[in-house]
């Protein structure tokens, strides 16, 4: 199972944390309920995803091509491992975002505007068909596919605390390591923070290749990218930019333009400076839903995970197709979250259907997915829909759909 | 150094010589030298029986077949595009085509390795001739006979009573690399 499954009561206790710093800091408005959700849906969403994709190219540069293998009982060796590790994560994240179809997958992590550590979760689940390829000079330098597995996860792991607006500036710390503010400047989207602080753990690399810039005291950082998402619908925050590209590269004429829409930087090939951002005309996506659904929508995320664990879990042994079965049913799960969450007209119908729907293959099948269910498994996931399908359809829950796109 | 290194030197050398001289104004030109460099310059310490270097010689022989020529073929032929003059765009194209290139040709695709190298150098010659370019066409054809060769003859054969096969591929390529060099280029086809 991938690790970072394990992390995640680490994440959500250090949401809940941060949730009451801010709560007793009386700055409520650093947290969005259903922007949170969305983020914590994305990161786990991401976890299903990468059990079915799966790359052994690394094993396969490491075993034939490399130069010698790094001993793993030196403590020098991990060190220098995980300096590489970041040095490689750098040019991942610095392409992610000068290259459009690269950016099509990391645009998922940018699109919140709002900035704490459920932003941290917020994860693509298109990351892992592009990245692995920067780390194969690790393999080549003769880096242990299992050294690289661990120094990667606490290079991801570190970038985690980063994420929050209750940290302010770390003096000489900043100058070394990517730190809060540091990472703060890079999910801005005012002008100066645009392309800027790409590291992960070290903000040296930025400093040397010229991407640095230092928060400033007196500009209050807006979070999100310029076109802004306005969804919580993970698939579509999935696959938004990549729709963009398509569509933008059927207009253009002739390959090589077409080809170029998918290779150029997000803006296209130009040397003019970025188009100026007026914060003063910002607005946060904010749709007015009722709070009933808003903490429907929250029980059912918690339930949706015990899924996902065990989606998680098991995807991989399952056939082919059971597994994409089960993953495009967290998919459809969270989606349809997302959606009442939106206050999208049709949310409530398609939400009736999942829960009604899950209700009946919890009570009818004696396995789900591998794990054979006892009776009483059966019965509270019958009665979990029954109570679900009743909440959605008391009037409180009612009126609040379509009140905003 | 036996032989072989010294062929592989003598491309290295070739390489960043040309590489050297185009600067970073042809940008995809310069790039493709330095990949082919690097390989040849891995094959000087393998050949030369540095321990560890043939695997190392193996990925970057690789890599260099599946961007160096491509890279060639679009400065030749574009080379106003932005592949072709900034160093940015060139160096992206080395990351996700090389990177992307050389993990196909290891695992589900081998032929990847020889097929793109191939169709580059086609193109480059279709270029050439389309450029009207006699020295142009004579390193593009050099090129091909570099390929031609290495395919084609054993590897115990010796060509011309001096070069085996591996030799004579280093040589080509860097006679046929000087000629493609000094081709003018003011506009894309």
């Amino acid at each position: 199972m991938n690790p970072l499954v394990y992390a995640l009561p680490v994440f959500f206790g250090a949401i809940a944390i941060e949730l009451w710093l801010v709560h007793r800091k009386n700055k409520m408005a650093l947290y969005d309920l259903a922007d949170a959700i969305t983020s914590a849906h994305m990161g786990v969403f991401m976890l299903v995803v990468s059990v079915f994709v799966n790359f052994a190219v690394y094993n396969v540069v490491f075993d034939n091509f490399r130069f010698a293998e790094w001993p793993t009982d030196s403590v020098l060796m991990w060190v220098l491992a995980l300096l590489f590790y970041d040095f490689c994560y750098y040019w991942v994240h610095r392409l992610g975002h000068e290259v459009s179809w690269v950016w099509a997958s990391h645009i998922v992590h940018h699109s919140s505007e709002y900035y704490n550590l459920s932003t941290a979760m917020r994860q693509t689940a298109s990351g892992k068909l592009v990245v692995w390829v920067f780390y194969l000079p690790m393999a080549l330098a003769g880096v242990p596919p299992k050294m690289y597995l661990v120094v990667g996860l606490i290079d991801l792991l570190y970038q985690f605390w980063v994420h929050t607006e209750l940290v302010g500036r770390l003096g000489w710390f900043d100058r070394i390591f990517v730190s809060p503010s540091n990472h703060r400047v890079h999910h801005g989207q005012n002008d100066y923070c645009i392309d800027k602080n790409y590291g992960g753990l070290l903000i040296i690399w930025d400093r040397m290749f010229g991407t640095f810039a230092e928060e400033r005291a007196g500009e209050k950082i807006h979070y999100g990218v310029r076109k802004p998402l306005r969804s919580y619908n993970i698939l579509w925050a999935n696959l938004h930019y990549y729709v963009d590209l398509w569509n933008l590269s059927r207009t253009a004429r002739g390959w090589r333009a077409k080809l170029g829409v998918w290779t150029a930087p997000p803006g296209g090939w130009t040397d003019a400076p970025i188009e100026h951002f007026d914060g003063g005309h910002f607005e946060r996506f904010a749709p007015v839903v009722a709070p009933a659904m808003r903490y429907y929508a929250a029980t059912q995320s918690v339930v949706l995970l015990i899924f996902a664990v065990h989606c998680i879990a098991v995807a991989g042994s399952l056939p082919l197709a059971q597994g994409l079965a089960y993953g495009g049913l967290m998919a459809v799960g969270y989606m349809s979250i997302g959606l009442l969450l939106q206050g999208t007209a049709w949310a409530r119908t398609l939400e009736l259907a999942r829960v009604l729907g899950m209700g009946v293959a919890l009570g009818a099948a004696g396995n789900w997915f591998g794990f054979d269910m006892p009776m009483v498994a059966r019965a509270v996931g019958v009665l979990w829909a029954l109570i679900s399908a009743f909440h959605l359809m008391r009037p409180g829950v009612r009126a609040s759909q379509g009140v905003a796109a | 150094m036996n032989a072989d290194a010294f062929s592989d030197l003598t491309l290295a050398i070739v390489c960043a010589v040309l590489g050297w001289i185009a600067g970073r104004p042809r940008a995809a030109w310069t790039g493709g030298l330095m990949i082919l460099g690097i390989a040849s310059a891995f094959g000087v310490l393998r050949f030369s029986e540095v321990p560890g270097m043939l695997g190392p010689h193996k990925f970057m022989s690789t890599f260099s077949a599946c961007v160096s020529f491509t890279l060639f073929a679009i400065a030749l032929r574009w080379p106003m595009s932005p592949t072709a003059t900034r160093m940015t765009a060139a160096g992206r194209f080395i990351v996700l085509v090389g990177g992307f290139g050389v993990s196909a040709a290891l695992t589900f695709a081998p032929w990847w390795a020889q097929a793109l190298p191939g169709l580059s150098i086609l193109l480059i010659v279709a270029t050439m001739v389309q450029r009207r370019s006699l020295v142009g066409i004579a390193g593009a054809l050099t090129l091909v006979a570099g390929f031609a060769v290495f395919a084609a003859v054993k590897p115990d054969v010796v060509l011309a009573g001096l070069f085996n096969k591996v030799q004579a591929l280093h040589y080509l390529l860097a006679i046929g690399l000087i000629l493609l060099s000094r081709v003018k280029l003011d506009n894309d086809l």
